[in-house]
């Protein structure tokens, strides 16, 4: 296949996966949309339940009872900060098999990363971001916080936010947690190669901890005055 | 944001078609013999009449699939005004580009013209 022409997109793939739409309805995330996912009985697969992707196109009286905003990559676009301070700008960035997006920038001193999420689909990375954004709310004051904080604190202050840990492991979540906001960041934590499968990372929080704690990763946090 | 907003314009679209870009895409921008330009689902494309001609009017997510890896994009304020615009580069060894627009669609199309004016694409 030729650069620059492959193509053959369906509208579902431009838009939020289903599973990122729901959070984002679940977390208040409010923006523009003219999509939706929409839950259907499909007559032509014996009355199967399906979700499928529409255009805004019904009326006030025909709104399914079941559908969640499905933001295109533009909309997300428009939703997403320019910029969380004076350093730490948007970036979109196109990589071998995924999309990254970021908040990055140079502070004088050298290159700095508050935060960055990835997915296979650049809708799924940039609504992944809003997400991080909403449960951890960047401010002034937290800046010194925001160290390459990614996907894997993400799925962890998920998983923890839906009430699947137990006190064993909150109080080991808690020390990954502040060792991350401390900067260590998300890169430490993908160290020890327990990213990608929600189980297995809460699995390792025990291990994660237990390197932590014994001084393992030890990094000078962040310095915002050099 | 208005649905053409969230594809390139028609204009550029018109230059992707002429450029030989592969005119398969979600949705199209419709010339018809009377009225002006409209955006319609491909499914309608075949369905709407007095067309005199069309080209593929890409979205956002099509551009990025069809743009080469190291492509990056950003938000910018221009002249400090409050006015957003995008802008995206092509960082390689030799080659480094910025491209600036009012909407991401159609800054990566100018992105596409510019990286087949280069032929890296």
């Amino acid at each position: 296949m030729v650069k620059g022409e492959k193509n053959n997109m369906k509208l579902e793939d431009g838009v939020v996966c289903l599973k990122l739409s729901q959070k984002m309805d679940e977390l208040g995330i409010k923006g523009e949309s003219n999509f939706y996912w929409v839950k259907i009985n499909d007559v032509t697969d014996g009355n199967k339940e399906k979700w499928i992707v529409t255009l805004d196109i019904w009326s006030s009286q025909e709104i399914p009872h079941e559908h969640y905003k499905a933001y295109s990559v533009a909309e997300l676009g428009e939703m997403l900060p320019r910029r969380l301070d004076e350093y730490a700008d948007l970036i979109c960035e196109k990589r071998k098999d995924e999309m990254t997006v970021y908040y990055g920038g140079n502070d004088g001193c050298g290159e700095i990363l508050r935060c960055l999420t990835e997915a296979e689909t650049e809708a799924d990375a940039r609504a992944k971001m809003l997400i991080l954004l909403k449960i951890d709310k960047y401010t002034s004051d937290s800046k010194n916080k925001w160290w390459c904080k990614g996907d894997n604190y993400l799925d962890i202050k998920l998983y923890e936010e839906d009430g699947g840990l137990t006190n064993d492991k909150k109080e080991l979540l808690k020390i990954v947690m502040q060792y991350v906001e401390d900067g260590g960041g998300d890169c430490k934590i993908d160290e020890v190669a327990i990213e990608q499968n929600i189980q297995n990372l809460i699995d390792d929080i025990e291990v994660l901890a237990i390197r932590i704690e014994s001084g393992e990763f030890y990094e000078e946090p962040n310095d915002e005055f050099c | 944001m208005n649905y053409e907003n969230q594809v390139v314009s028609l204009e550029l679209s018109k230059r992707l078609k002429d450029l030989g870009f592969k005119q398969e895409s979600l949705w199209w921008w419709i010339i018809r013999a009377e009225g002006n330009p409209i955006i319609v689902g491909k499914d309608k494309r075949y369905t709407t009449t007095f067309i005199s001609s069309s080209y593929s009017a890409f979205t956002v997510a099509e551009l990025g699939e069809m743009l080469p890896i190291g492509i990056v994009m950003t938000k910018y304020e221009f002249n400090k005004g409050g006015e957003i615009r995008w802008a995206c580069a092509y960082n390689d060894e030799n080659i480094g580009n910025r491209i600036c627009d009012d909407t991401l669609a159609n800054c990566l199309a100018r992105m596409l013209i510019w990286l087949r004016g280069k032929k890296i694409i």
